[in-house]
């Protein structure tokens, strides 16, 4: 992670094209298994790659593959915004 | 030696592909007891063995949240095949591994079958097998399911590995922390050797005195950890470090089975707590759930790091994702998605499903009823062979049969379209719309099919992957106007709307989506009220069909709907035949009015007044319906002596009223769907108990909406 203050937010609040690395999941329950299953683990670097016609689902790129998710799932993520390179891939 | 090989992998690794190669026609294809979920079987020669092969649903992961994951761990675990055959797709590798991790927790003999692998190196990516299977612990091979490639080495390596003695265990390369919190787990548990936390009658023995000894029996029956009913076959006890690995990840459902002693319980809570103490060092606010999950992809990093793998992003998924910018852009996205439904309509039911029908309709209603008749009289067959023959099994089956064409024309599209990856892109776009049901996208298609057929709407929601969702979209596909209902339509609206026509018909389908949306909700509420699981698809990339596969998909459809015509529906129909043609007291009768359906009929008929069509004559007319929709049309020309539709539909405003024939209309669009769509539902759902339950559903709702129709009509005065 670089030195400055970088601001948390929900994975839903990134643009298309945006990458971020994974904070944590604030939700608890089969959701939160599901999502940590699927790969959403801290310190995950994520690219929002698009969204659906209708502004959801959000389709992310992670750990070489596509995986879509609904933005009340999304919004539960938190997530920094990173550069290419910073945290693990 | 018999042995028997799982065969698991992720959706979407070319496990069906693999499972078809491997065993060529002969399968055997059930449900798992107890459950809608499908089970496919089949036997072949492995080297001096017998195998049988099991495919299990494909699953991501084994946690206990759904019936598909249910059936897999507690297959493994608890029957313990001889050899595991994990299908790994090499171009998701990552994700794919964290189910194969999870596989080699079950302390079976495995083998990794590397499938994709031409298309990794098509890329430009490598990776080495060799490098692969040694970090891993397990042998892989690569191969590819499509092209029937490496099977000879896999072959080898599942008959080496049914007989292998030793099975690594993944915990070893599980980070310190971890192994830590299992070994104290074990310890509270009372030993690796104690399988004892699963034996029921251990439990029984001493759960006065607190301590268990020993004398464990490992064929003693053993606490069943979910998923499927079983068969009587004995449930194994399942690996103790599973068992603490589970515990560690809060798993409940294993929690409850294992029958556990307050201090075991405590301990237990200690040493997860422990684990969580330790990881929040590094990890604020981290659980022993997102701990085990990071420990594992941990792992997997390191492997693919030992296994040189390079992934390349390239012209495959470049091209993916170029195909992905115009078929879910905002704007093009829907109107593609409508005009390739469009164009499987048109197809399936318009001029080129209808001369494949009516063609179908010339063979069975002309020819075959022109010999049958005329052989049956030829030996001189008694008039009720005749009539059982002619009106009951060619009429019923021979109708159905007449389905086959448009059923197989719109499995074609659904099949290249699913194999294709535009499946899960149409599920993607349309998510949205179905998502206050409690539905996901991947409904909207059968749902959208229904529109066409019942039948083979309700055949098509096998590819809705939740359990909960598919038999929920089972259930209220049947609300959506079929086909086969628009010559009732056509009737009563010439007789009674001759200038709103297309209005009248088109409030009915409105009426049809709304009554689902309705009945959707009060399921959701009632019957399948159990929690979420969010709804996370894979977006797999775009892939040129194969015919094989899509070849074999129209068989098994085809197959699938023939057995159903010779067996369901064919007792259906001849018992509709029988009531329609007999007389309570057995008597063939030539007076509709005395036949079963008639006395019934005209019992019934006070019931039916309060929705303004309280006479037998229209409720045999409904019952024939159950047939097949047209027979409405066809038994009231019967019943009011009409010899053609222009002339019953000049008859009809002495029989009805403008209101009564919409209160019609809406009775007829919500009942009980036709014979082959309820035989369709019934091996669809698995279980009688959901068919009659969503039969009774339909009748209900038929009854009320036809109810309120024509008593709210009244109020306002119309008749």
């Amino acid at each position: 992670m670089k030195d400055q203050v970088q601001e948390t937010l929900g994975l839903s609040g990134l643009k298309n094209g945006e990458s971020a690395m994974v904070l944590r999941i604030g939700v608890e329950g089969r959701t939160k298994r599901r999502l940590v299953e699927m790969g959403l683990t801290p310190g995950t670097i994520i690219t929002i790659s698009k969204r659906a016609p209708l502004g959801d689902p959000i389709e992310i790129s992670l750990r070489g593959y596509e995986l879509t998710l609904r933005e009340e799932d999304a919004r539960q993520i938190q997530v920094v915004r990173s550069g290419k390179g910073a945290g693990r891939s | 030696m018999n042995i028997t090989i799982a065969l698991a992998g992720n959706p979407n690794s070319g496990k069906t592909t693999l499972f078809n190669a491997l065993t060529g026609s002969n399968q055997y294809v059930g449900n798992w007891p107890g459950v809608t979920v499908e089970r496919k079987e089949a036997r072949f020669q492995l080297g001096d063995d017998e195998a049988l092969l099991v495919d299990l649903p494909g699953v991501y992961s084994l946690s206990p949240y759904t019936i598909e994951e249910n059936i897999t761990r507690h297959f493994i675990a608890q029957h313990r095949p001889d050899v595991v055959l994990n299908i790994v797709d090499a171009t998701n590798l990552e994700r794919n591994l964290y189910l194969t991790l999870q596989l080699m927790e079950l302390e079976r003999p495995m083998v990794i079958a590397l499938n994709l692998i031409d298309e990794v190196e098509k890329r430009g990516g490598k990776i080495d097998c060799a490098r692969l299977s040694a970090a891993m612990g397990v042998p892989v091979v690569p191969i590819s399911a499509k092209k029937r490639q490496g099977f000879d080495e896999l072959f080898q390596k599942l008959h080496g590995q049914a007989h292998a003695a030793v099975v690594p265990h993944p915990l070893e390369q599980y980070d310190d922390s971890t192994r830590r919190a299992v070994k104290e787990l074990i310890v509270a548990m009372g030993g690796a050797s104690a399988h004892s936390v699963f034996d029921a009658e251990e439990h029984y023995e001493h759960r006065d005195d607190r301590h268990r000894d020993d004398d464990h029996d490992s064929s003693a029956p053993h606490a069943h950890i979910g998923g499927y009913a079983d068969e009587g076959d004995k449930d194994q006890a399942p690996p103790t470090a599973w068992v603490a690995l589970k515990l560690l990840e809060g798993d409940q459902t294993i929690a409850q089975a294992a029958y556990l002693t307050p201090d075991q319980k405590h301990s237990i809570e200690r040493a997860v707590r422990d684990y969580e103490a330790r990881g929040r060092e590094q990890y604020p606010g981290i659980d022993s759930l997102t701990l085990l999950a990071d420990c594992r992809y941990g792992v997997i990093e390191r492997v693919l790091k030992e296994a040189k793998v390079e992934k390349k992003v390239t012209s495959q998924d470049e091209i993916s994702a170029r195909i992905d910018k115009i078929m879910t852009h905002k704007y093009l996205a829907f109107p593609i998605f409508l005009v390739i439904m469009g164009v499987m309509f048109f197809l399936a039911f318009g001029p080129v499903g209808s001369f494949l029908t009516d063609g179908m309709d010339l063979l069975i209603g002309e020819y075959l009823t022109g010999w049958a008749g005329a052989g049956l009289s030829a030996v001189s067959a008694p008039e009720w062979v005749r009539s059982l023959v002619l009106d009951g099994v060619i009429a019923g089956v021979g109708g159905v049969l007449t389905f086959l064409p448009q059923i197989l024309i719109i499995f074609l599209f659904l099949s290249v379209l699913e194999d294709s990856g535009y499946m899960s892109r149409a599920a993607f776009i349309t998510d949205r719309l179905l998502r206050k049901l409690g539905l996901s996208g991947r409904s909207f298609i059968p749902m959208l099919v229904g529109f066409g057929c019942t039948t083979t709407a309700v055949m098509s929601a096998r590819g809705v992957e939740n359990d909960r969702d598919r038999r929920m979209t089972i259930m209220l596909t049947p609300f959506m106007s079929c086909g086969a209902k628009l010559p009732v339509y056509g009737l009563f609206t010439a007789a009674f709307f001759p200038g709103a026509s297309y209005l009248v018909v088109f409030s009915l389908y409105l009426l049809g989506m709304a009554v689902m949306v309705v009945c959707g909700l009060l399921l959701r509420k009632v019957t399948f009220k159990e929690g979420d699981t969010p709804f996370l698809m894979e977006l797999p990339p775009y892939r040129i069909p194969t015919v094989k596969n899509v070849a074999r998909r129209l068989w098994d459809r085809a197959k699938d709907f023939l057995t159903r015509a010779g067996t369901l529906i064919f007792a259906m129909s001849v018992l509709i035949w029988f009531l329609k043609s007999f007389s309570f007291s057995f008597q063939m009768v030539s007076d509709p009015e005395q036949s079963i359906f008639g006395v019934i009929g005209q019992a019934v008929a006070p019931v039916f007044s309060v929705m303004g069509f309280g006479e037998w004559r229209k409720i045999v007319a409904l019952l024939s319906g159950l047939v097949a929709k047209e027979a409405v049309v066809s038994t009231m020309m019967v019943l009011y002596s009409a010899s053609d539709n222009a002339m019953l539909a000049s008859m009809l405003p002495n029989f009805f009223t403008p209101l009564s024939a919409y209160s019609f209309l809406v009775f007829t669009l919500l009942y009980i769907p036709c014979v082959s769509a309820v035989a369709a539902m019934r091996r669809e759902l698995g279980s009688w108990k959901y068919t009659l339950q969503a039969m009774a559903m339909q009748l209900i709702t038929a009854g009320v909406m036809a109810t309120l129709v024509y008593q709210i009509g009244r109020l306002f005065g119309l008749s």
